[in-house]
């Protein structure tokens, strides 16, 4: 799928995710996420990631540990921890224990979506797609997942070779023979690095630092960012007109990032097709997210907000918003094995 | 037509008017200087966004609606927007062949070990990239510095699966590490100066690691307490260290130290004595090595400098 389409479908769900704490929906966007991990790891050939179900074994006991001994508020009392410990000492309430099970559910849905990401991304599709204004980034961060492989081949030679020369790790300064030889040998390698770049015309147009136009624009979209944010703290009753100047702010931005890229000239090989299946994906990521969180009359949005507190209740589930969520499943139409990506 | 001006078109131009050139770059250099101000009001916004909002809201239900209104992915947008804008202006700043290439290998050394740290995971907080984000902004400037953190966080992202809206706050505060350390280059210089002759380096270097050192154990806390801030307001209860609507700025201050001290303290002193460790045991020989080849990475040649009548 076209990397625009995942972006726009992470970004729809986890809008979602964060102004949920109803437990039934979170489980329901892990459950898409992992649908969809399947089906990339049998597109790609690929294991199944599970390391976010691991992560959240973790997050959310602990989580819900966390909470229930700190925050002593609620109806059910499970027991009381006797003296005067500051912070521990009180009530240990149900309502708080699920509260934060809730917290850790939260962070363990957001995750679970960048697994999908994490595996559906390849990094070279991720350099590639560097906007044009990052150019000298881009290629920073492409000789760096260039050279990842190299360095770790490299660590396990200086390794060997010091350990013919009897050299055993034991203590934590016992790896200063091991990391002074992998750092020089890198600075020597970015040297010859550099020849080659210089060699092949790298920089050779005469000056790509920001325009003054680039610059003034960055400068005026950063000030009108700022001082929207702050005036919506300062000032009350100016939220709209707050965003107003943040949005005309990013905008500015926008343009000098844009203005920027224009300056230098940018081919591609191979370009990535985006089909109709990509945009199928990317049109309904952004309908589902609208009708959740815009007021929409038909649509239940309350049963999104649950709040343990100070009565435990059951959640609530509304089968319209259900159904909405398993459009998230969209990308299942459009994965294609990594093969056929070009 | 002269070398100059075959190497550089511009450069005709750029020297026909020296004092419009000069007014020029004056303009340029406090444009310059406001996007990095700028970037860090916002970035520093963001991050204690929680203490201002205190105020605002004040029943359960708008706490709710202010945390879907402010949430993370929002915040986390803008952060990466000033990000994006202090990144073109740092990248404009150094674009030699040369840097670009060093900043690449440094990246991919010091992914290499954050991929390494997340396979065995070191004690708490413990992280072997701090040191060399550390050690290049200290010895090649604080720009560098910025360049070296955030791209280290975003590649180490790439590399073992960490992307998410907690990427770009880690790429904001590594930078702001790199930059600081660069910050340090200053008192370097005037360290250096107190003692003339090269028998002092030694007692010069050492100085400047115990200096490192206390740097580095500062920032093992700023780090966690500065990436803390980014969920603070989703552990929220009602306990006494936990993110409330209403409460004062003070208030909300004391709770947040509260939660720091209850939750993440220990977590960060292992960063911060791992960092004392890593600058104490390999920061010499690793500045020897930065400061060897810097000569040979940063020399510059500024044709515009010359004057006219010497071209």
């Amino acid at each position: 799928m076209h990397l625009r389409s995942w972006v726009v479908w992470i970004a729809s769900i986890v809008a979602v995710a964060l102004s949920t704490r109803n437990p039934l929906y979170l489980v329901l966007i892990m459950l898409v996420a992992q649908i969809v991990n399947v089906r990339m790891a049998s597109a790609n050939g690929t294991a199944v990631p599970t390391w976010w179900l691991r992560f959240g074994a973790l997050a959310v006991p602990l989580s819900a540990l966390f909470n229930a001994i700190s925050v002593h508020f609620g109806d059910t009392v499970l027991l009381t921890i006797p003296g005067s410990v500051p912070l521990l000492s009180g009530i240990v309430t149900l309502e708080a224990l699920v509260y934060g099970a809730l917290n850790g559910l939260l962070i363990t849905a957001v995750v679970s979506v960048f697994s999908v990401f994490n595996i559906a991304v390849p990094a070279y599709q991720l350099v590639r797609s560097t906007p044009r204004a990052f150019q000298s980034m881009g290629v920073t961060i492409g000789i760096a997942l260039s050279f990842i492989p190299q360095t770790a081949r490299r660590f396990k030679e200086v390794r060997e070779a010091q350990a013919v020369r009897g050299h055993r790790v034991r203590h934590l300064r016992d790896w200063l023979p091991l990391w002074l030889p992998l750092l020089i040998g890198g600075l020597e390698q970015s040297t010859q690095l550099a020849e080659a770049m210089v060699a092949r015309g790298f920089g050779a147009t005469a000056n790509r630092h920001s325009s003054l136009q680039t610059r003034t624009l960055l400068a005026l979209g950063l000030v009108l960012i700022l001082s929207g944010w702050l005036a919506s703290f300062i000032v009350k009753g100016i939220a709209i007109a707050a965003i107003a100047i943040m949005a005309v702010g990013v905008l500015t931005i926008g343009t000098g990032l844009w203005l920027s890229g224009q300056a230098v000239p940018h081919t591609v090989y191979r370009p990535q097709q985006f089909t109709l299946l990509d945009g199928l994906c990317l049109v309904s990521s952004i309908i589902v997210a609208g009708l959740l969180l815009l007021p929409i009359p038909f649509i239940a949005q309350t049963t999104l907000q649950y709040y343990p507190y100070p009565a435990l209740t059951p959640p609530l589930f509304d089968p319209t918003i259900g159904l909405l969520m398993l459009a998230w499943l969209s990308p299942l139409l459009a994965i294609r094995p990594a093969a056929q990506e070009h | 037509m002269s070398t100059n001006e075959l190497l550089h078109p511009t450069a005709r131009h750029s020297m026909s008017g020296a004092p419009y050139r000069t007014s020029h770059m004056a303009v340029q250099r406090l444009l310059s200087i406001s996007i990095y101000i700028l970037t860090s009001l916002i970035g520093l916004t963001a991050f204690l966004y929680p203490f201002f909002t205190l105020t605002v809201q004040t029943t359960v239900a708008s706490q709710q609606l202010a945390h879907s209104a402010d949430s993370p992915l929002i915040l986390a947008l803008l952060i990466g927007l000033s990000l994006a804008a202090l990144a073109v202006e740092t990248q404009g700043q150094m674009l030699s062949a040369r840097m670009i290439a060093l900043l690449g290998i440094l990246v991919a050394i010091n992914s290499t070990l954050r991929f390494a740290d997340a396979v065995v995971r070191g004690p708490g907080g413990f992280s072997p990239i701090f040191l060399l984000i550390i050690a290049c902004g200290y010895v090649f400037g604080g720009r560098f510095g910025f360049l070296m953190g955030i791209l280290t966080m975003l590649v180490s992202a790439i590399i073992t699966g960490g992307i998410g809206p907690w990427l770009p706050y880690q790429m904001f505060t590594a930078g702001w590490m790199g930059m600081s350390a660069g910050w340090l280059g200053a008192a370097r210089k005037i360290i250096n100066r107190s003692k003339t002759g090269s028998t002092h380096v030694s007692r010069i270097r050492k100085r400047e690691i115990i200096m490192l050192c206390i740097f580095g154990a500062g920032w093992g806390f700023v780090y966690g307490a500065i990436m803390n801030l980014w969920f603070w307001p989703f552990q929220a209860g009602d306990a006494a260290q936990s993110w409330q609507a209403g409460l004062s700025l003070t208030r909300g201050i004391q709770r947040y130290l509260a939660f720091y001290l209850a939750t993440s303290a220990v977590w960060d002193i292992f960063a911060a004595v791992g960092n004392i460790a890593l600058l104490a045991l390999f920061g010499i020989p690793t500045l020897n090595a930065l400061l060897r080849f810097k000569n040979r990475f940063m020399f510059t040649t500024d044709f515009a400098a010359r004057t006219p009548d010497k071209v």
